[in-house]
């Protein structure tokens, strides 16, 4: 028996080490007859999730299967949730890891980046015959510019991103929500504890939760009051304008017309909240307009944000972008995968068709984006009308941060709007001076 | 021939030295040297030098107090929770009753589910319009935001640690309850002892050691809280359940490396003086003789 399992033991042996030898032969004759054929560069593209993760992720199947071999290039996506995506690609980017390729970044965070080198300058690639094919000018100017820092291109814009107001078209009409005061009534109308006859819940939602989205949406407030963060290299934001829209953000929570844990609400929570019916109007970004038409239908439509009484709305608008990391050993790679996808007539029609808004007028005045993405004139409008471009500076991402930190305190009430307000002024400049930026 | 005992002993903590000083040394020396300089996301590779503005600027700010608050009362709470109810879970366990293995399976599984798991789980269980916490709550008539209320939320996050990390100290405790010989508790029966007794003057300074060791690690991890507590709350309303971990995150996010480092030492500091405090506490003599 002994004998027998030794036996066993020793064919089994014998087996693994044929098969190894057998599999590394077979290896090494294909290497062999093929020794011309390349290995493809593989890039690796980190996303965040989201709807257009899931787009991005479709036209990376198209490139492996029809433009991979063309341009010698593998892209990878690789997806990270939104709590946990802008650490990374800031621990990798700054730690000089080799991880990925290329990142998203919204167009407010280039500055930091660039300014601290760890982004990779793209105009050499771009007046270089050899690795463009395609006409920059292609974007539209105000896209370019965003992603630009001291005159260099540091990106490539993938697409733009606005909010909107999207409400209920069964129970209010766009009059009696276009401006703060009256915003404010009606939703105490479709809040339960002041109208138990409501249909739902809350009337209005709030990004809420400490999150870059939260001073996002207040900027919205802001700007419609006619303020501004960054003025003359000074933090404006605790100017009158500022505490009047701080004020006015606060009495969403202090009259109870959001949901009460509103320190929780970020995208798929507000999302879900207006596609539940829970709430009947709230400021959601574009990216949710196909989630909520699909389940709404005609209920729902969308307007601009609200405005200050008698005064003009204000729409937030960022561009999301692609940057090579400075440390990638493949940048040249990158840089194909990059236009590929945003000016190829494949990729970028493509992306388009997922109703993608690429800056680009090839897509923009594409008849399938338009049929798919139907929204979109309103919000070329907005923008166009509207929109208030964010501070292209390496301080201002740092100073978002803190002003996040402060609303929060704001909504809780722990801090006063203007105490709020003046303590992230106060840091602002501590920052802006570290930056070189203070009084520029 | 000792010496060369001695020295060859010594061999056996290279591998882990090998392994400690590239991921735990030189990441603390480099945190000290951060926490000296104004390093912000634009000025990573170019700081300015601080000196010790970190620190002061933390200490004179109420945002460090009030994560200290914070900490120490989520610290405290949850790991003497813990304790208590996993030692009583182990005398419960050391007796034979019919299903005891399945209720041991079934008491582990909070420790084997993942921390963001378990955040993500309790974000929507506690939610306000979706949860499931919310709802049974509202048939009670019982009206609260759990997650909208300052002192809910931090009661919530304490009540989930302790759901979470019970099964921790329980088996640490239980471990240590079957090392104690036998013969010395048939002994105390013999002599008398009745059971309180035989709990508070044998067994428990017999597990007293392994008790240290469960406080030990459980208010070191306290401190460090981070996942679910962020995942849940972000730290708020406000700061109302910012720990002394989430405000390092929020200063690391603002990009103030520099001062995210300084919180980082401080805290080090205070977890090594508190874990030090509970060793000598629990290992006097004093207390094991009263």
């Amino acid at each position: 028996m002994n004998m027998m399992t030794q036996r066993s033991k020793r064919n089994l042996i014998i087996s693994v080490v044929v098969v190894l030898i057998v599999g590394i032969a077979i290896g090494a004759t294909l290497i062999v007859l093929n020794p011309s054929a390349p290995a493809k560069e593989k890039v690796v593209m980190i996303v965040m999730s989201g709807p257009e993760a899931e787009y991005i992720k479709k036209a990376a199947e198209v490139f492996n299967a029809e433009a991979a071999q063309e341009l010698n290039v593998q892209l990878e996506i690789v997806e990270l949730g939104r709590d946990q995506y802008f650490d990374k690609v800031k621990t990798a980017l700054l730690g000089r890891s080799k991880e990925f390729d290329i990142a998203w970044l919204i167009n407010l965070d280039i500055a930091q980046y660039a300014k601290a080198g760890v982004i990779e300058p793209l105009d050499g690639y771009i007046s270089d015959r050899n690795s463009m094919k395609y006409d920059i000018n292609e974007f539209l100017p105000i896209a370019l510019e965003g992603v630009k820092y001291k005159g260099k291109t540091y990106a490539i814009p993938l697409w733009i991103s606005t909010m909107f107001l999207y409400y209920r078209t069964d129970l209010v009409s766009p009059n009696e929500i276009d401006e703060w005061d009256k915003f404010i009534e009606t939703a105490k109308r479709f809040t339960k504890s002041y109208n138990p006859n409501s249909s739902t819940d809350y009337g209005t939602t709030i990004f809420g939760a400490p999150f870059v989205t939260m001073p996002m949406e207040w900027y919205i407030y802001l700007w419609s009051y006619g303020g501004e963060i960054i003025k003359d290299g000074l933090p404006v934001f605790n100017n009158p304008a500022g505490l009047k829209a701080a004020n006015t953000y606060y009495q969403l929570v202090k009259h109870g017309i959001v949901p009460p844990d509103w320190n929780t609400y970020e995208y798929p929570k507000v999302l879900e909240a207006i596609k539940n019916g829970k709430v009947a109007f709230g400021i959601q970004w574009d990216a949710a307009y196909f989630e909520i038409k699909s389940a709404l239908g005609d209920k729902v439509e969308i307007m601009p944000p609200p405005a200050a009484p008698g005064g003009k709305p204000a729409a937030y608008t960022h561009t999301w972008t692609m940057v090579i990391n400075g440390a990638s050993d493949k940048k040249a790679a990158a840089f194909k995968v990059m236009t590929w996808l945003t000016l190829d007539d494949k990729g970028a029609q493509l992306l388009g068709s997922f109703g993608l808004p690429i800056p680009t007028r090839k897509v923009l005045t594409n008849p399938t984006f338009k049929e798919k993405a139907p929204h979109w004139e309103k919000m070329y409008n907005q923008i166009l009308n509207y929109g208030h471009s964010l501070p292209v500076a390496a301080s201002f991402s740092p100073i978002q941060d803190r002003l996040i930190f402060y609303l929060s305190k704001m909504l809780s009430g722990e801090l006063t709007p203007q105490d709020a307000l003046n303590k992230a002024a106060e840091e602002a400049v501590n920052i802006m001076k570290e930056a070189g930026e203070y009084g520029a | 021939m000792r010496k060369w005992a001695i020295n060859r002993n010594n061999l056996f903590l290279l591998p882990s030295l090998i392994i400690l000083i590239p991921i735990s040394l030189i990441p603390f020396l480099i945190i000290i040297y951060f926490s000296l300089l104004n390093i912000y996301t634009f000025n990573f590779y170019n700081p300015s030098w601080a000196g010790l503005n970190n620190f002061i600027n933390l200490v004179s700010g109420p945002d460090f107090w009030n994560s200290l608050f914070v900490s120490g009362l989520y610290v405290t709470v949850v790991v003497g929770a813990e304790v208590i109810f996993g030692l009583l879970l182990a005398l419960f366990f050391n007796y034979n009753f019919y299903g005891k293995s399945v209720l041991f399976v079934i008491i582990m599984i909070p420790v084997i589910i993942s921390q963001a798991v378990v955040g993500y789980m309790f974000l929507i269980m506690l939610s306000d319009m979706f949860g499931i916490v919310s709802y049974i709550l509202s048939i009670l008539n019982v009206k609260i935001s759990i997650l909208g209320e300052r002192a809910a939320a931090l009661a919530a996050m304490i009540l989930i640690d302790i759901l979470i990390w019970t099964p921790y100290c329980f088996l640490v405790i239980y471990a240590g309850l079957k090392t104690v010989p036998s013969a010395v508790l048939e002994a105390a029966k013999i002599d008398g002892a009745t059971k309180y007794k035989l709990f508070r003057y044998v067994m428990l300074p017999l597990l007293l050691p392994i008790i240290t060791v469960a406080v030990i690690f459980r208010t070191i991890d306290a401190f460090k809280t981070f996942d679910y507590v962020y995942i849940i709350t972000g730290g708020g309303p406000g700061t109302a359940t910012t720990t002394l971990s989430i405000l390092i995150y929020k200063y690391f996010d603002s990009g103030n490396i520099g001062m995210s480092s300084a919180l980082s030492l401080l805290v080090l500091i205070m977890a090594i003086l508190l874990s030090r405090l509970y060793y000598s506490f629990l290992v006097s003599r004093r207390w094991q003789t009263t």
